[in-house]
């Protein structure tokens, strides 16, 4: 098989791994040599689905001794099976990273004859990467669950235990279906420092609600100092009767919302309890976390733009990080009033509900959540939402309706 | 003091021309309905038109003055804005000048003044620049020529300034050039040293170059084709199709960026 051949068979088998991600690492080029890490984060491309394109997101091999129903490489699935050589990693790696393809290798693998031996080969990778190549740029790879603890070191800090690196494993999967488990090595000579942790969360195979899933990303991020925790609706990759059936759709408004709530947790000061409790454990179709949780909390609404604190702002739907640091910022220069929000790039649509300016609204004070909720919405929403909610007015009680014309049915055949 | 309103400057188009001609506006109390930047012979309207040679000496004052006399912010707000793609109905150059008027006026509490239209639109036009550049941190292409990579992009904006260190910083060991379609200007780098050059047309008709271009339609490399197209299959390969949406792609990379990138130029 040619390199191309492999290149396609490797990506595809990898392409499902969404926790790809080279934000939040400052790496510096030595002199003479290729590559650093932006801190920033940077997208190479964009690939038809939407996706940052920002890693070399590739499988080792995806020939596995394992059969997990859930995987597209489990050993009983007939597809095609290819692997590549570590100096064919290398080589791709740095010949796309000098045409500014990409910001870095992502390398997952399925387990070739043992997890040790996996690892082994990918280490080889790495190495000629970093000592033979010099190259600099970002890595992200997969330790292989089950490989021994002297290899994971090479791949990992010395000064990490094992059972820091494995505890939140076993915690993830306790609770929901989990898939990777990635970890980052950042070398920073002469020691191996790991740039951090995230993970991928499928939603949709399992029965958790929103409130499980999203609690457990919150004490990820708190107790496990997760750089990222990542969500991907759930794909039907197989047919197994312990699986969602093939035909099941994506979940994608599901993930989305996820998504705006982790955002709301690590930019914005919420807290997953507030977002979601026992009598509402999930998210709503039609309307925003963010918004969702401002109409549920009338009192600590309307806000005086020129008086609250940063933390009260980000509160604010229709307010963002930016927004409300320029908020903060144009205050000095005197009051502010609606004309300068706008300006100053706040969404009034959903803004102007909650916001006081010396003393005045632009909307109704207090109007009935009811009301809000509607102009909140988009059109397509609010067609869910009547659809919901609202009934066309019958004459006659919808049950009777119904066992009167099965009677004249019956009578009539 | 009687105020010429009906003059306009020109510059040779450098900041430091730029600056030139602010200096003088302060001190031979010009006010201009225009600043363009323009060669000495050229005459486009009936207006009185003046040519202010470029001073270095008075754009050091000029540009050492935003910083003392106003705010390091301010200087920054303007060097950057050079750079930025001018806003609808307003040269880049107007704009700065009544920023830079305003600035003084109100000292360093413009930044952050919503209510002072020049800051509102020149605070837009930098957030377009810095915007711009960023992406195109990532949506820069090199193709490996005989001895150097070289790169082509269509910016909006003059990026070149701003991604250049990220450039230099990122491929060290390097020689490459990147030239900016719009603008004719390309960054050249070798180990250790680089330069922002003008590429004028005219200079542009026998220099490497312009080979370097035409060959790039016609003659790459084998071994160039090779990465090409492994690269074009990554890109088809890591596409979930069941979740197709090229309303989200458009929308973190705008088409206009397509014509130079390899993932788009999929042989026919």
């Amino acid at each position: 098989m040619d390199i191309l051949e492999k290149l396609k068979v490797l990506t595809s088998a990898a392409k499902y791994d969404v926790a790809c991600t080279s934000s939040g690492v400052n790496r510096k080029n030595t002199t003479n040599s290729l590559g650093n890490a932006a801190v920033s984060g940077i997208c190479h491309s964009f690939s038809a689905d939407g996706r940052c394109i920002s890693l070399l997101k590739i499988l080792f091999t995806n020939v596995c001794i394992y059969d997990c129903t859930y995987c597209v490489n489990r050993s009983s699935n007939s597809i095609p099976r290819a692997s590549f050589t570590p100096e064919e990693i290398a080589d791709l790696t740095m010949n796309f990273y000098r045409r500014n393809y990409i910001e870095g290798l992502f390398l997952s693998s399925g387990i070739i004859q043992s997890p040790n031996y996996t690892t082994e080969l990918l280490l080889k990778a790495l190495i000629l990467l970093r000592e033979q190549y010099h190259f600099n740029g970002y890595i992200h790879v997969k330790a292989i669950p089950g490989a021994d603890n002297s290899l994971l070191q090479k791949l990992l800090a010395p000064d990490k235990s094992k059972h820091a690196i494995f505890a939140p494993m076993g915690y993830i999967a306790n609770g929901i279906h989990e898939r990777q488990n990635a970890l980052v090595k950042y070398r920073k000579t002469p020691k191996f420092v790991p740039a951090g942790q995230s993970t991928q969360m499928i939603v949709g195979a399992t029965p958790e609600t929103d409130r499980q899933i999203l609690t457990l990303s919150e004490s990820l991020y708190h107790n496990y100092a997760l750089k990222r925790v990542f969500y991907s609706a759930y794909m039907p990759v197989s047919t197994s009767p312990l699986l969602p059936s093939l035909e099941t759709k994506p979940p994608l408004l599901r993930e989305h919302r996820l998504y705006q709530a982790d955002w709301l947790l690590r930019f914005y000061g919420f807290q997953a309890e507030e977002l979601l409790d026992e009598s509402a454990p999930n998210f709503s179709p039609v309307l925003d976390p963010k918004c969702h949780w401002a109409l549920k909390h009338p009192e600590f609404f309307p806000l005086d733009v020129n008086k609250a604190t940063l933390q009260q702002l980000l509160r604010v739907p229709g307010i963002g990080p930016t927004s409300a640091r320029r908020i903060l910022a144009a205050r000095i220069n005197g009051q502010l009033d609606f004309s300068i929000l706008k300006k100053i790039g706040v969404v009034m649509k959903r803004a102007k509900y909650f916001l006081l300016s010396a003393g005045k609204t632009l909307a109704e004070t207090n109007p009935p959540s009811e009301r809000i909720l509607r102009a909140l919405l988009s059109d397509k929403s609010i067609h869910i939402l009547d659809n919901a909610f609202y009934r066309q007015p019958s004459l006659f009680p919808e049950n009777a309706v119904t066992e009167e014309a099965i009677l004249c049915l019956k009578e009539q055949l | 003091m009687f105020e010429r309103t009906t003059l306009i400057l020109a510059y040779d188009g450098s900041f430091e021309g730029f600056l030139s001609c602010i200096f003088d506006c302060y001190y031979l109390h010009y006010n201009p309905i225009d600043i363009v930047a323009t060669t000495k012979s050229d005459q486009t309207t009936l207006f009185e038109q003046n040519f202010i040679t470029t001073n270095p000496a008075k754009a050091a004052r000029v540009y050492k003055s935003l910083s003392t006399k106003i705010s390091p912010r301010v200087q920054a707000l303007v060097e950057y804005g050079f750079l930025a793609l001018s806003p609808k109905n307003c040269s880049t150059e107007m704009l700065l000048y009544n920023f830079i008027k305003q600035a003084f006026n109100l000292g360093k509490r413009i930044i952050a003044n919503y209510q002072v239209p020049e800051y509102v639109l020149l605070e837009k036009a930098v957030h377009g620049l810095t915007k711009e550049a960023h992406l195109l941190k990532g949506f820069v292409r090199f193709s490996q020529m005989e001895n150097f990579l070289f790169a082509k992009i269509k910016p909006k904006n003059n990026v070149l300034p701003l991604i250049a260190p990220h450039f230099v910083n990122r491929f060290a060991g390097e020689h490459f050039i990147i030239y900016d379609e719009t603008r004719a200007l390309a960054i050249v780098y070798k180990p250790s040293k680089y330069i922002i050059t003008d590429v004028t047309l005219e200079a542009f008709q026998d220099t490497l170059l312009n080979n370097v271009v035409s060959s790039l339609t016609t003659n790459l490399s084998q071994n160039e084709k090779h990465y090409q197209s492994l690269w074009q299959a990554f890109y088809q390969s890591i596409t979930i199709e069941s979740r197709f949406n090229p309303k989200c792609r458009m929308s973190h990379m705008p088409k206009r960026f397509w014509t130079n990138l390899t993932e788009f130029q999929t042989e026919t």
